[in-house]
């Protein structure tokens, strides 16, 4: 056989497996109701978060944090220049908005990242080790699993003065690794009991081979869907901390949004303020959610209603 | 194949293996099972040394300690004359290549997430053998040699995309891609259908002309090892009752065990031609003294006086044809 021909099948047909199952599982997903309009409302926050960056191209004054209305000195209602209105100082409320839909993109996909990577290596070490190592790692996810996140964060912020958002990031993603590590770990204790574990030792593989090249693939699927739970506990949890006070004062968050509210007093004269982020908060904590209850459901055939073929 | 001029490739000697079963953490009393019970064999180059027994009778056991999976409590194994028993796992690394294993669950043995290219190609990276282009020739050699053609048709197909005998011939190539002196066979039938069995002997038989390999072939069945084996060794409940040439252990078998493991083998179209030796009793006596002989409760020859308080040792009833029973001969 001729070496281009075998390069290039090889070319076509080398992730074909994870293609395959992309195409599987997106035919599970999409009957799903649940899941098809939590990935409605995801779209919808992604153009949100996109377009955040259109209206300071179109005037400094929708920049939303320092552009400033001129002629507006008080917070005023919905109008055509202003379509949600403006906050107290004259800021546009709907360029706040779709900033914010990007703060929340960041904060919840970057924390529920670093928790997972973080809580899938704990696990999967402390599964596949065992002994001493295994005691010590899930002694110290149950420590950390106890200690109420916001009121933690929330003393550190009083410590050290005011977090800025990738700190805040980082805090919440070193507080929420325990949950994903325990789910790894049960599912390391299964796959580690599988023949293919001696298989691979009998071929010669190191622990660390075994861990990244036999184990890692066969619980990543899990990770994943723990990281859309995750995204949601962390968006929820940036909301609060801005929210009473403690957020990163140079980015406009949802959170942040609902402080300047309340602070300034137009908590219950001002609903065309309060609602917006308020919905918004609810509506993308939903969204992910209703992600990973449908994703659940791809990956656990369990779930899945009787009598459906797929 | 002529064992006796051939030399020993591997010898296991008096090896013991027990393991501890906790019943709960409450009732603290730990039961001892003894896999295997001062187990000694060897196997000689090239040939085909089947470890006949029950399920539970510690056969498995003892492949998995010539692959180092577990360590015995007490014994020898050598290999190639050289003791590798308490090798540590570092040192014992370079030796995996030569002693590879395929395993009974064809289905269980293949990790679902790799290809095949990545399944076979793997005890050559961990190894370090070759450059990507070379080892990927060495597959390409390997998986013709085990009848999946053509190979290239197979580079990128997941475990569930094979049928069962496909999928255990890719853990036979797997075994097999490193060159190995001695291969452990741990029943790689008992999961398949009979005709696609027979396909795999015959893949085994050509390997070991082809490759020069020698294999131990475990198994529950004394038919697959008249099929395959030179030399057989039956093993009850961790104590190795008889070893001898394939064709003697079957037409003669002098321990009482193999004999009822004969009669157990279903018999057509041969009328009443088929011995029966009639060696299993039908009722258990009561367990003898832990000094006697393992098999004295099930056998219908066994004497009281004498079975169930000494441990018969090996006698010789012909020519390399050994039967752990004071009756035999």
């Amino acid at each position: 056989m001729a070496d281009g021909f075998k390069t290039r099948k090889k070319a076509l047909s080398r992730h074909g497996h994870w293609i395959e199952r992309w195409k599987e599982g997106w035919a599970i997903y999409k009957k799903n109701l649940l899941g098809r309009i939590g990935l409605a409302l995801l779209s919808i926050f992604t153009l949100m978060a996109l377009a955040s960056f259109i209206p300071p191209l179109i005037d400094p004054m929708y920049g939303p944090m320092s552009g400033v209305d001129p002629a507006i000195t008080a917070s005023t209602g919905p109008s055509a220049r202003h379509w949600l209105g403006t906050d107290f100082m004259g800021r546009d409320l709907f360029s706040q908005l779709l900033a914010g839909a990007r703060v929340a993109f960041t904060v919840g996909i970057t924390s529920a990242f670093v928790s997972i990577v973080l809580g899938t290596l704990i696990g999967m070490v402390a599964g596949y080790l065992g002994g001493w190592t295994d005691v010590f790692l899930m002694r110290a996810a149950d420590l950390i699993m106890v200690m109420p996140t916001l009121l933690v964060v929330l003393i550190l912020a009083a410590l050290f003065g005011q977090l800025n958002i990738w700190s805040i990031i980082l805090i919440i993603a070193l507080f929420r690794w325990p949950g994903v590590s325990r789910v790894i770990r049960a599912q390391t204790l299964t796959l580690k009991e599988r023949p293919f574990i001696d298989a691979a030792r009998v071929a010669g593989a190191s622990h660390v081979r075994i861990i990244f090249r036999h184990i890692m693939p066969n619980v990543l699927p899990l990770s994943f869907l723990y990281m859309t739970f995750r995204v949601t506990a962390a968006i929820n949890i940036e909301a609060a901390l801005a929210f009473l006070g403690f957020g990163d004062p140079g980015t406009v968050s949802w959170g942040m949004m609902l402080q300047w509210v309340w602070k300034t007093g137009h908590m219950f004269k001002a609903p065309y303020w309060l609602l917006p982020p308020g919905i918004c908060i609810s509506l993308i904590t939903l969204a992910f959610y209703l992600l990973g209850r449908a994703m659940d459901e791809v990956l656990d055939p369990r779930l899945r209603k009787e009598g459906e073929r797929y | 194949m002529d064992s006796k001029t051939s030399p020993e490739i591997l010898r296991l000697s008096e090896v013991t293996k027990t393991f501890r079963q906790s019943r709960s953490f409450f009732s603290g009393t730990k039961k001892i099972v003894t896999a295997l019970n001062r187990v000694s064999f060897h196997i000689h180059k090239g040939e085909i040394f089947g470890l006949i027994g029950e399920s539970g009778s510690g056969k498995s056991t003892a492949g998995r300690l010539i692959v180092h999976l577990d360590r015995p409590d007490s014994g020898k194994i050598y290999l190639n004359q050289k003791e590798i028993t308490r090798l540590p796992g570092r040192a014992f690394r370079p030796l995996r290549s030569r002693v590879q294993m395929i395993f009974q669950d064809p289905y269980q043995s293949l990790n679902p997430q790799l290809s095949v290219f990545e399944a076979v190609e793997e005890p050559l990276v961990v190894h370090g053998k070759g450059k990507r282009a070379r080892r990927e020739d060495r597959v390409v050699e390997i998986l013709d040699a085990v009848r999946l053609r053509p190979p290239e048709r197979f580079f990128y197909r997941f475990p569930h995309q094979l049928s069962g005998g496909q999928r255990q011939r890719v853990a036979i190539a797997r075994a097999m891609v490193l060159n190995p002196e001695l291969v452990v066979a741990d029943e790689p039938t008992s999961m398949l259908d009979a005709s696609i069995s027979i396909q795999i002997f015959d893949i085994l038989l050509r390997l070991r002309e082809d490759l020069d390999v020698t294999f131990l072939f475990i198994s529950h069945s004394l038919a697959a090892a008249h099929y395959l084996c030179d030399r057989i060794g039956v093993i009850f409940r961790g104590h190795l009752v008889e070893t001898g040439e394939g064709k003697a252990v079957i037409t003669r078998p002098g321990h009482p065990y193999t004999q009822a493991l004969m009669d157990a083998l279903p018999r057509f179209a041969c009328g009443e031609k088929g011995r029966r030796y009639n060696a299993l009793l039908n009722t258990r006596r009561k367990p003898p003294a832990p000094s006697g002989c393992p098999f004295y409760p099930r056998c219908a020859k066994g004497k009281a006086s004498l079975c169930s308080a000494h441990a018969p040792p090996f006698k010789e009833i012909e020519a390399g044809h050994q039967v752990a029973c004071f009756l035999a001969g």
